[in-house]
Formats: C-alpha cells, structure tokens, sequence
C-alpha cells in the first residue's frame, strides 16, 4: 500500500538579518531560478548551524515563502533552512518578516548562534522527552531477558543460536543503572532508575550516549515499550510483533540525553534560565 | 596572515585543483564535497549513485552525509555537468533529532522518464526495527521533498539496493519497473532476502508487494545484502547470501550464493522462479555453495557483513556477470564469475580473485566490457591503505587496472560503522562507466594517481585541507569520491 506523501515544513535553522540585494537571482548557477529567489547579504547571524555559523557578510540564495513581495536594499529577518550547498548557498525561507523594533531583543541578545541554535534544540528535546534527572551510572550491564530468551530457545531444541535478525543496525541495548540525585521533569521517586541505551557503533546508533559507570550528569529519558526493544521474530509470534503490549522502560537514545556536570552551557544553563525553571521543580 | 600571502597560498590551491581537472579526460575523479562546506568533516562513508540514461549530465549520489543545517531532511549530492561539480539538496525524509540523515540509502533512475528513486533505512524508526522508505522525484534539484512511496516499519529491514527501468515497448511502454532489494524480517520462516517491485512505479499511486525470492530453510535469515539487476528486455535478476548455518555468538555462518531471474519483469503469478537449481528442485541456482562468512569481523576499521554484486549485458541478457566475498582461511576473498546462458550454469572457477578485499561492484558497459569495482586493504599495520580500484575486461580473462585512490587506512579515526561504507557503486550509461567510492580525503596528488578534482578548499603543496574562509585548517575525513571512466 503507498504510503500518502506527508508535506513536511523545514525547520528553520539558519535565523538571520540581511538586506535584500537583487530579485529574481541566485549566488550560484545550480540554483533553478524563479520569482521568488532573491540574493540576500547576510548581516547578522542570530542563529546557524556550524555549517552556515561563517557566512555573516558574504550573499545567499534565499527562496522565500509565502507570497508576499521584497524589494531590493530591503532589511528583513529571515527564518530559514537549507536547500542547497554548492559553491555558494542556498535556503529556504519558512517565514521571513521587515525588520522591526520588536526583532531588537533577538538581534542585541548577542552570544554565539551556532550556541542559539543548540540551546533552542535541546528546549524543544526537553519538552519530547518523559523524564529528565540528574544522577551517577553506577553500573553497566545487558539486559536480563536477551539471555533468558537465547536459553529458553536452546531449551526447545533449536538447531542454531539465531537471537534475532543480525542486522547492521542492531542497537545492542545495554543498561545502566542511574543513582538518581534530582527530578527535574516527570516523576520518579528518589533511589535507582534503570535505562536502557544501544552500545552500537552502527550510523543509526553512534551518536546515542554510551555509559560507563561513574559517569555523573542530566540524563533525559524517553519511554519505550519493552517489546520494541526486543529481537523481531521473523517466524512470527504475535506477542513479540510490531503491535504488542508490554511494559515500558526508559531509553537513552539521542546525542543531548546525557549531559556530563562538566559540560559548559547545554541543559545545565538551560535549567538555571527563566525558560525550564517552572518546568524543572524537584517533584521526587 | 597578511593578505599577499593568504592570496599566494589561495592561488597555489587552485592551481594544483586545476592541474588534475583535465576536461574531457579518460578517468574523471572528483571529490564530492562541495566548496560552501569545506568545513566538514563527517564520515561521508557508503556511497552510490545514480545516472539519468535520459540525460547523463545529471547524476545523483548518496553517502551518510547529514543535512548541514541540522533540519528535517537528509541530502542528496546532485551534478547537472555530468559529476565535474556538485552540490548538496536536502529533500530525503529524516529527522532532525536523529541526526538529518539515513541509516541506509541508494538511488536509481529509471531509463526514460526522468524520475529518481531511492530506498531508505529512514530515521528515526523504534528501537530496533528499520524503517524502510521507497522514495520518487522528478526534479531532484527541486526544493520539495521526495515523495514516500512505501513506508513500512513491521519487524524491520536492511539495506534497500534500488534499481529502476522504464519500459521500453509493448502495452506497458514508459512505465517504470522499479526494484528494492532488502532483508526484510517481515518475511515468514526467516527467508527474509526480498525484493520490493512495482511494475509503475511513476504512477499517480504505485503499488509495491514483496517478493520473497528464498526458496530454501534458513537458520533464521539470510544476508543483508540483496542485489537486483534488471535488463530492457524485461529480464530481472537477483543475488543474495541465502545462509545456511549462523552462530550468533560469534558471527559466523555459511552460506550459498544464490541468484535467482524472471522473465517478465517481474510481473508474472511467481516472480523470479525462472531458474531451479537442479540438484534440490528449488528456485535460485546455488552458485557457490557453503561459503563461510563472519558477520560483524572487520577489514582494517570496515566492518564485514557480506558483499554481493549482480550486472547484465545490456547487448544480452544471457549474459551476467556474479561477484561475492567469502573467507578463503581467514582473509576476505572477493570472486567473480560469469553466466552466458541466463544463469543456468556458471564459469567453474573465478574470473577474478582478489585478497583483502570488500565492496565488490559490477557493472557491463554497452560493449559488453566488464568493470569491477572494490576497494582492498594492502599493507600492514600503521602503513595499511585502502586502494580503490576499477579493473575492466573485455571478455573476462584478461584485466586492467585503475587506481583511482590509495589512501592511509587508519586515518582518519573511525566516526562509526561503517568506516568506509558496507558498499561502493559502479554503473554504466553507453560506453563509459560512472562510479562512486569513499576514502580519506588527504589533498594529496599521489593518493590518486589519475588526478583528482576538489571542489572544497584545499592545499594540495601542504597536504591540507582548508575552512570556507581559504585559511583555517581542517582535520581529515571520510569523503566520498565520483569517477567516471569514458569507454
């Protein structure tokens, strides 16, 4: 069955002031030109991803949204994403706004962008995320039931040892046991939490946090049903299917979901602002 | 640095990237990297390509390179000149959460009409079961993401190997039949080697279903590699590990390579059934029977898996052309070996074999010369390398070599797995041959002793390569690298 096509919004990474240059251009040939293409000047970065964090002063294409017209020499904010990377660079606008008093706060706040960028990344992680705490890894170790399973299946007389596809993206899920020191979203009462974290080197996994024990830090957790962190069953058995039922565990699973103590700014910083402070009261 | 000096050391870099672009020339090797992202240094490893038979000066390619900006979508590499340049365009479906990439993906263009597919391990998917995404667009420099065509999570897949054509006569002419290769543990009774068709793909809604072209028990699945080939002429072909024994505490297993075809495209009542092994009845004739593998070893830092590579004469269907790896003792042996009566039988011995090898690609250009592409581990320890290199052979006995690269093989450090890709890619449109591979990106003359274009700024006096701002040091990486090779 095809699946419908889902229109998806880009998500603007790449904020910035600029001054409108020429209309209906591009800054490199590769760029399909339209109406609705200008060349901008970037003025001022208010927030970029480490690739764009070096283009203050220097033109990019700029394919704007909505209707609405430009004109050349026009200041504006613009929020943008990308679209291509060639010898120059093009974005796309998701909105872009005339510069105005109520853009001076954002443009005088000052600080790195690429940091902007990150800190307005991990609010929105916080908010995804079940359950954020701090705490120490006081031990690492597998999972229970993936040697259970492997003796109850020799027990039965299979001919191999098969636990599960071997895949390449095997996220090998290993636990660690997090003594918890503070709550700071979600509720759990004060003691031991055990999560779950893939130990895999694999592109899907590497990036995921791989605990050591005495590893100190924030920790943010997601909720994942058990079953889906099992083996699939290629014969088929309904109970460890796509659709089953089971209790849930917590996952570590992306790059900011732990944060060491000593790590400047982050989640750290963010727990000290105005933003996560009412979010962030102690409940254990 | 004062500006007379930055501009000397500017003008030298050019210099020395012009020195080796020579327009027209027999072997075209170009660095991927675009100039706007001089700064990166992902490990762009596993790369593919796609070139429109329509229009070759338009090729696709695609490598574990993430979207720069950290959005929503995952890149392609796009050339309109034929792969002299190329720029990054964001419209694969991903997630910026999870990274803006894949976990897998290869592209193919279908012979005629201009459309561009991709299969997709996308992100996230949960937990441990991969998400496969078959992906249309019929303007890849388009700012508008690629459609979704399939999107099925169930008990997860493995490595989707795309590959497409356009029907070229008859009551289906300029359709285009389109072929997904994968493991998919969706599949009963762990025969999981599949292939995801549909016989239009281009259509306003295509339906695809699931061919599951395992005939024989397995101890659970076969292997990740599963690789479609298919001919204007309505033969389709496939081949895959079909394994035999896997101890999962250690990796290892035996397998057979089987290969299995179809006739009609794909479209009969049992699609690829068309060969039957004569000694078990079964579909799928056993080329190699037994071979021994270990998933999960490693090749210097590239971790080992399987690799498998099917290739049609384009002039004749009969005609294929088998490559695999296998363990002969404890080195990583590539072979290859030919069919000239439609898979029925096979040369008994190797055509090729080659030692401390992986990423076997095949490919038949129109006059029916043969390329091999792989990339082997020469050396020992600190001094190892990883050579990449294209053979090509008129009728199979006697082969040249190109080495397209030759490049330190324990740096740059390894990001993940895996390091220089579970594949590499090579195909041909007329006469020439278009192919991609990964390595280390040192600007270094001698690393590619058929030249070497780099778009992305770099000092090749210095072996250094350079920030957007033509100054500031970069630290190596993995890139990945387009060649073309005219016929």
């Amino acid at each position: 069955m095809p699946a419908k096509s889902k229109k998806e919004e880009p998500n603007p990474t790449f904020i910035f002031k600029g001054t409108v240059m020429k209309l209906r251009s591009a800054t490199m040939e590769n760029v399909p030109v339209s109406d609705r293409t200008i060349v901008v000047r970037v003025d001022q970065i208010v927030e970029a991803p480490t690739s764009l964090s070096r283009y203050a002063g220097k033109e990019v294409t700029v394919q704007l949204s909505g209707r609405g017209t430009v004109r050349v020499g026009q200041e504006m904010m613009f929020y943008t994403g990308a679209w291509i990377f060639g010898d120059s660079v093009a974005v796309q606008s998701v909105r872009q706004e005339p510069v105005k008093a109520s853009h001076d706060a954002l443009l005088e706040r000052g600080g790195d962008p690429v940091e902007h960028l990150r800190n307005r990344q991990i609010r929105a992680h916080f908010d995804d995320v079940h359950l954020v705490l701090t705490g120490k890894v006081t031990a690492v170790r597998f999972p229970a039931g993936s040697l259970t399973r492997a003796k109850s299946r020799k027990a039965a007389g299979q001919k191999t040892d098969w636990k599960g596809p071997a895949s390449e993206h095997d996220p090998k899920w290993q636990e660690a046991v997090i003594e918890i020191t503070g709550v700071h979203k979600g509720k759990h009462p004060r003691g031991n939490i055990v999560v779950r974290f893939p130990s895999s080197t694999d592109v899907r996994w590497y990036k995921a946090p791989k605990f050591q024990p005495g590893q100190r830090g924030y920790f943010m957790l997601h909720k994942v049903k058990r079953t889906q962190m099992e083996p699939a069953k290629t014969v088929g058995s309904p109970t460890r299917g796509p659709k089953a039922k089971g209790p849930e565990v917590y996952a570590v699973l992306h790059p900011e979901d732990f944060q060491p103590y000593d790590r400047e700014g982050g989640l750290k910083a963010l727990l000290d602002s105005a933003f996560l402070k009412k979010k962030s009261e102690p409940r254990a | 640095m004062p500006a007379r000096k930055e501009n000397k050391r500017a003008a030298r870099s050019t210099a020395t990237r012009r020195k080796t672009a020579a327009p027209g020339a027999a072997v075209l090797v170009v660095n991927m990297i675009p100039k706007s992202l001089s700064g990166e240094q992902h490990q762009d490893s596993e790369p593919t390509i796609a070139v429109n038979p329509a229009n070759p000066l338009q090729i696709a390619g695609t490598a574990f390179t993430p979207d720069p900006a950290h959005g929503n979508r995952a890149p392609i590499y796009v050339s309109t000149d034929g792969g002299n340049t190329w720029t990054l365009n964001s419209i694969v479906p991903s997630s910026a959460a999870d990274g803006s990439a894949t976990a897998d993906i290869t592209v193919a263009f279908a012979s005629a009409s201009n459309n561009l597919y991709a299969g997709i391990v996308r992100l996230p998917f949960p937990a441990d079961r991969p998400r496969l995404n078959i992906l249309r667009t019929s303007n890849f420099q388009s700012a508008s993401p690629m459609m979704v065509l399939v999107d099925r999570t169930g008990r997860g897949v493995d490595q989707p190997f795309v590959q497409a054509i356009t029907v070229s006569g008859g009551p289906n002419k300029g359709k285009d039949r389109v072929y997904v290769g994968d493991n998919d543990f969706n599949a009963p009774g762990g025969r999981t080697a599949t292939v995801d068709e549909s016989a239009n793909a281009g259509g306003a809604n295509p339906a695809f279903h699931s061919v599951r072209i395992e005939k024989r028990a397995t101890p659970g699945q076969d292997g990740p590699s599963v690789r479609p080939a298919a001919h204007a002429d309505g033969t389709v072909y496939a081949a895959f590990y079909s394994w035999r024994s896997f101890n999962s505490s250690t990796g290892a297993g035996t397998a057979d390579i089987v290969v299995v075809r179809d006739d009609q495209g794909g479209t009969g009542l049992n699609p690829f059934t068309a060969l039957i092994d004569p000694a078990d009845g079964r579909a799928g004739i056993r080329v190699a029977r037994g071979v021994r593998f270990t998933f999960g070893s490693f090749l210097g830092l590239q971790r080992i898996g399987g690799d498998v590579s099917i290739a049609i004469d384009p002039s004749n269907s009969s005609a294929v052309y088998l490559a695999w790896a296998d363990y002969q003792g404890s080195t990583y042996t590539l072979h290859v070996r030919r069919s000239i009566n439609r898979g029925v039988t096979w040369s008994g011995a190797d055509l090729r074999t080659v030692f401390n090898a992986t990423n076997p690609a095949l490919a038949i250009n129109s006059a029916s010369k043969i390329g091999f592409l792989y990339q082997q581990l020469s050396g020992l320890g600190a001094s190892q390398r990883w050579v990449s290199k294209l053979e090509l052979s008129a009728g199979g006995a006697n082969w040249t070599s190109l080495v397209l690269a030759t490049v330190a093989a324990n740096v740059p450090p390894k990001q993940f797995d895996p390091y220089i890709g579970d594949y590499d890619h090579l195909l041909a449109v007329g006469k020439d041959f278009y192919g991609v591979f990964s390595a280390n990106n040192t600007p270094n003359n001698a690393n590619f002793p058929n030249g070497v274009v780099y778009r992305r700024n770099a000092n090749f006096a210095t072996h250094t390569l350079l920030d957007v701002d033509n100054r500031t040091p970069v630290n190596v990486s993995i890139d990945p690298f387009f060649f073309r090779v005219l016929g």
